[in-house]
């Protein structure tokens, strides 16, 4: 049986007037039923793209795929007539957004919104739409679901957006929710409860995620595999056990420290990871994180690293990962090049 | 919702004394040019007697602000005062002379509206096409274009040039005519009288689009497999009609300016003309009469704008505090 997703060597890059931006540049994933995958990467590591990819959402110009493949229930989405995309997307493939705030439209009730899959992907009267509307807000845990659907979005509060949100995701069942940073534009103890919520419906519904996210921290409890990226490519993709314990490539060592551990606090400092993410366009020669990495030596400049793996299915795009000695808080920091 | 529309027409009260005392002034003597009296009675060498008569039936003789109430108290009545030249009440004369500048308008808003808007979605949906090109061209010169120049420049090619090279014309002067149908006589005084409004529109209507196309929520409609169709319809244009609303109802009072000169270049026998010819002849009664008319049209239609955006944009609740 045919993976629920497969993305093969994609590739998607926008032709500006400065030159062609790699967003994408190479990014290879699976994703079976039920399952987390979280995408993790700074900002301009080429996560939304991806997403965006997934969903045929490229706005073309400027941007196009310009190789690879994605393979929903193995039929290639990139073959299909545009109005076959357009019968999965919001059916079978559903998407939340980073801003809630700004992500419903703030002339329709929010009941209306909600129903709006519904009616183009099942047919449903306005009516039918509505009353299921207020379920999935009830769903969602949004308090009087009647009344509140004839609200309009100003009357929301943010963490109620993003929940009513998940709910117009979630209206057709489908099979797969991409969450591109559905908290980071939330407080965060409204942060936790989306997540729990996600987490909560994930288990009822069976929906296979795929979330992407900057923070490692919001995937640590949810994600089954994390690929992390940066500057368009995969640099590391493991369990999230493998990623979170036995991190292989210095991008995710660099992630892990930077991060704010409240168990740890008799070090007190975080460790940013030095320099800016690279232009897209003009991408460093050989490993693209080179320029930033403490332990870049002369081959890191010459040789671009694949992605390799290194223990079972957990992969790396460092050249020295094979290197068992080259692990995190092992390898001696020894920059060969300037 | 009431209590605003109360609210809003109780502040029309001071606007509206303010323009009425401005065109008192401007009809006190001394300060337009020209002895009311004489321009009554005309050229003609009067009697003494007939000169104090007609000085007292107009009251002429009373200090200013006697005569200001009075000038009000006779607004209150629907009374405009007195033509000089044609000794006929100005309310009258304007009442012959409204329905015809209505009837203008009101063509010239509804292409103003259809075309305006058509072109502005168009143009934006295909933006940098040829005809985006074309739209956003032509409404760089026809906001540009001053409307008497294009109102005789489409006299001279529609009608005169047109009827020179045997090709259907139009007629080019007056409401109607043996030659033609009346609406025919409609054609170029109306497309004359939207022409820049339609540019301005077509423009905010192609910048708002392009503005509200970007916005987050337009992504989550493609994002819930809704056609770009449906997409530009039910989400993108209600957001986007928004400012156009705002523009065409301040455009309103505009366009009664445009009327002025586009009946007199087109010999249109409406209020505009009216009022042109009235400035000729010094006849301020009908001058000042026609502009509290416009003043008070444009004073009804902004409310009536206003409260329209109760529809359109829910953010907006008149009358109650904000929740």
């Amino acid at each position: 049986m045919s993976k629920l997703l497969e993305v093969t060597d994609l590739r998607t890059h926008f032709f500006t007037r400065d030159g062609v931006v790699k967003a994408v540049d190479g990014v290879s994933f699976s994703l079976d039923y039920g399952q987390t995958l979280a995408i993790v990467g700074e900002s301009g590591s080429g996560k939304s793209v991806t997403a965006m990819s997934i969903m045929g959402l490229i706005p073309d110009p400027p941007g196009k795929i310009v190789e690879g493949d994605i393979l929903f229930k193995g039929d290639s989405m990139l073959a299909m007539e545009p109005a076959e995309v357009r019968k999965l997307r919001g059916d079978r493939i559903a998407m939340i957004f980073q801003d809630p705030m700004t992500s419903l439209n703030p002339v329709y009730r929010v009941g209306h919104q909600i129903g709006e899959s519904l009616r183009i992907h099942r047919g449903m009267t306005k009516r039918e739409a509505f009353d299921r509307a207020v379920e999935l807000l009830d769903l969602v845990g949004i308090p009087n679901p009647r009344e509140r659907a004839k609200d309009y979005p100003h009357q929301f509060s943010g963490g109620m957006r993003q929940r009513a949100m998940i709910a117009m995701a979630l209206s057709c069942d489908p099979d797969i929710l991409i969450a591109d940073e559905p908290t980071t534009a939330l407080d965060v103890t409204i942060q936790a409860q989306i997540l729990e919520l996600m987490i909560e419906l994930q288990d009822r519904t069976g929906t296979a995620i795929i979330m992407i996210t900057h923070d490692l921290g919001v995937v640590a409890d949810m994600a089954d595999d994390v690929m992390v990226m940066y500057a368009g490519k995969p640099v590391e993709f493991g369990t999230a056990d493998e990623v979170f314990y036995k991190p292989l490539h210095p991008y995710t060592w660099g992630l892990l420290d930077s991060l704010p551990r409240h168990d740890v606090s008799e070090k007190g400092t975080l460790e940013p990871i030095q320099g800016q993410p690279p232009s897209l366009i003009r991408v460093p020669r050989g490993c693209s994180f080179h320029p930033r990495c403490p332990y870049a030596r002369v081959k890191c400049v010459k040789e671009v690293p694949e992605l390799v793996p290194v223990e079972g299915g957990h992969a790396s795009g460092c050249h020295f990962s094979v290197d068992p000695s080259f692990r995190k808080g092992e390898a001696a920091v020894c920059r060969e090049v300037v | 919702m009431f209590k605003y529309v109360i609210r809003r027409i109780i502040q029309m009260v001071p606007v509206f004394l303010g323009v009425t005392l401005i065109l008192f002034i401007l009809r006190a003597p001394g300060v337009l040019p020209g002895d009311p009296v004489r321009l009554i009675t005309g050229e003609k060498a009067i009697s003494e007697t007939l000169y104090q008569e007609i000085v007292e039936k107009h009251g002429l003789d009373q200090p200013l602000h006697v005569q200001y109430v009075r000038y009000l108290k006779g607004l209150t009545e629907g009374d405009l005062g007195t033509s000089y030249q044609k000794s006929r009440p100005v309310s009258d004369i304007l009442l012959d002379k409204f329905p015809n500048t209505m009837r203008l308008a009101a063509v010239a808003i509804l292409l103003e509206i259809i075309i305006g808007i058509a072109a502005g979605i168009i143009s934006a949906v295909k933006r940098y096409s040829l005809l985006d090109v074309l739209v956003t061209l032509s409404t760089s010169i026809l906001v540009s274009v001053p409307v008497f120049w294009l109102g005789m420049l489409m006299q001279v090619v529609f009608g005169i040039w047109f009827k020179r090279w045997g090709i259907p014309y139009l007629p080019i002067s007056g409401m109607s005519s043996s030659d033609f149908p009346d609406w025919v006589h409609l054609i170029l005084p109306a497309i004359t009288l939207a022409s820049v409004s339609t540019a301005y529109v077509a423009r905010i209507m192609r910048s708002q689009m392009l503005e509200v196309m970007g916005q987050d929520y337009i992504r989550t409609a493609h994002a819930k497999g809704l056609s770009e169709r449906a997409v530009i319809r039910r989400h993108a244009l209600k957001n986007a009609l928004i400012p156009v609303v705002t523009f065409i109802g301040i455009d309103l009072g505009v366009m009664m300016s445009g009327a002025i000169l586009t009946e007199t270049v087109f010999n249109w026998p409406g209020v505009g003309l009216e009022i042109f010819l009235a400035i000729g002849t010094r006849d301020w009664p009908i001058v000042t009469g026609g502009v509290v008319i416009i003043v008070l049209l444009v004073m009804i239609i902004n409310l009536l704008v206003d409260i329209s955006y109760a529809f359109l944009d829910p953010r907006i609740r008149y009358g109650g505090p904000a929740q």
